[in-house]
């Protein structure tokens, strides 16, 4: 059995006594220690827990005790979510001698529902920053083509994925973290609503704007690690509580007459939009209609709009967390994580609460469109995953992100296939808040309907 | 002198008392890189002066509201 095999089908092997966790987590070992080095999506395994972890499962189940879904599968984790005993280094050196205390919220659901926990995952420093070769660890890359970034700040956590070391590697997001890596790497990649997901233990970069969330194999995985993770955390002030639906239920119910508006406006006319990704899209939108769904398109709010707010946001809070370090060890910060951490000094109270109130416009924006249509078919990233470049600058990705982070809508980035170059495409559905059942729903669909859950993944032993 | 130099040397002034005020020591190489975030950022800043619906009193709230449901 190897990730090849769907988490539900995994389950079923290890409650019916045909594969074992031990023998599964020690497939996955071997792999990450075979190719680890190239992909550098790790930055600690730990095998002794994980094998301990495999053979408690294996014990259980032989007991007749299932304790969810996820209960024997090998999972990873982003460096920023504390696992107790372990480092969380947030990729950073600011954070090397830090070692938890606890299990982070969506590590303790992990643990109880009875998931084996390889390690811990790479990403941009504080999950911000961008792919830098001056931080503690080297930068993630992408398995598809070792020479391209995976996207971030999940980077890791994308690149997990695609190179087959686990079907489930929690990410985080905060302006597009999970989405992008997950378009790069041909992952899923679902950012529940805000609120959803606790974050009690996992290092915030910008506390109103951060999710957690899993990137998985597939849809159908991504719908059962939610299932896990839902439900409120006292310990975490941003915490809904909210019922928790069944994310699996309507799973293969398909499209038919559900209602998908396009804001075309965000995508179309940019000039990062490549024409592989323009096809792609193009492609979805004949296959959702073809499946039943009724296309119309819609207007959101000016891009440009969000991706203000998120940053202005964004910098102000991230100032707040990092300000004594950003006086006493600037020096410790990679060349392009310190510039981005240290201007939210220039941010005033009145600028940060006017950014608040722009919020609160946009999301009533995005709620009175969703009014009309049941989910919203749109743009993650533009194009494929661009080259690693040797000197680390800003530049612009091709990417869309930040619109439902500063809303806080649930969010599902699906790959549709790929371009002539061999990298992932991808699309993104939106939906209603804690509407994850129908945003998962129609990311099946178009999984279904694109091929992707055929789609093998890179040959990383050739 | 042109003009746009004197606005370049201007923003740098700008930030450089920004980052006095703030106890914030930047090394010298790093300089440009900070100020063309800084521009930028103030761009965005006037962009949502500018959007914001003053009577809007309904979206004065400084938080998400999690519990929000459609």
């Amino acid at each position: 059995m190897s990730t090849g095999t769907s988490i539900r089908r995994q389950a079923e092997h290890l409650r019916g006594g045909l594969d074992t966790s031990a023998a599964l987590t020690q497939a996955l070992l071997d792999r990450i220690a075979a190719t680890n080095a190239r992909t550098c999506a790790f930055i600690r395994v730990d095998s002794a827990g994980a094998l301990a972890a495999a053979r408690q499962a294996d014990a259980e189940l032989a007991n007749g005790r299932v304790r969810s879904p996820l209960h024997g599968i090998p999972v990873a984790v982003k460096d920023i979510y504390d696992v107790a005993g372990q480092p969380t280094t947030c990729h950073s050196k600011l954070r090397l001698d830090h070692v938890a205390e606890d299990d982070s919220g969506p590590v303790q659901r992990l643990r109880d529902a009875g998931a084996v926990l390889l390690g811990k995952l790479a990403t941009h420093e504080f999950a911000l920053g961008g792919p830098s070769f001056d931080l503690p660890f080297p930068p993630a890359r992408n398995p598809w083509d070792l020479d391209r970034i995976p996207g971030g700040s999940s980077s890791g956590s994308g690149a997990a994925i695609a190179a087959g070391y686990t079907r489930i590697a929690l990410g985080s997001c905060t302006g597009g973290s999970i989405g992008v890596p997950a378009a790069w790497c041909g992952a899923v990649g679902l950012k529940p609503t805000y609120g959803r997901v606790s974050k009690y233990g996992v290092f915030p970069l910008s506390w109103t704007l951060d999710h957690c969330g899993p990137l998985t194999r597939s849809v159908e995985d991504a719908a059962l690690t939610l299932q896990v993770l839902a439900g409120h955390d006292a310990r975490d002030p941003s915490s809904a509580a909210v019922p928790v639906a069944d994310y699996t239920a309507d799973l293969e119910r398909g499209v038919g007459n559900l209602r998908v508006g396009v804001p075309r406006h965000t995508f179309q006319n940019s000039p990062l939009a490549s024409a592989a990704f323009l096809d792609a899209m193009s492609n979805t939108e004949a296959q959702l209609e073809e499946a039943g769904a009724v296309l119309s398109e819609v207007t959101l709010p000016d891009p440009d709009v969000f991706l203000a707010c998120g940053r202005v946001i964004n910098s102000a809070e991230i100032f707040s967390v990092h300000r004594d370090w950003v006086r006493e060890r600037p020096q410790d910060y990679g060349e392009l994580t310190l510039p981005r951490f240290l201007l939210g000094a220039a941010i005033g109270s009145e600028d940060y609460l006017t950014a608040m109130r722009v919020r609160r416009q946009l999301a009533a924006g995005v709620n009175s469109v969703l009014e009309h249509v049941d989910v919203l078919l749109t743009a993650v990233t533009l194009d494929v995953a661009p080259p690693f470049e040797p000197t680390p600058h800003f530049r612009f990705w091709p990417v869309q992100t930040y619109v439902f982070n500063v809303t806080g809508h649930p969010t599902v980035t699906v790959p549709v296939g790929l371009s002539a170059q061999g990298l992932p495409l991808a699309v993104q559905v939106v939906g209603r808040y804690f509407d994850e059942a129908t945003v998962l729903r129609v990311a099946r669909a178009i999984e279904r309907l694109s091929g992707w859950e055929r789609q093998a993944l890179p040959d990383l032993q050739g | 002198m042109s003009v746009a130099s004197v606005s370049a040397g201007s923003d740098m002034q700008e930030l450089l008392e920004i980052l006095s005020r703030n106890r914030i020591r930047v090394p010298d190489d790093r300089l440009d890189l900070v100020l063309a975030e800084y521009r930028l950022l103030r761009d965005q800043m006037n962009l949502l002066e500018r959007q914001l619906d003053s009577g809007a009193h309904a979206h004065i709230m400084t938080a998400m509201a999690p519990a929000e449901r459609p």
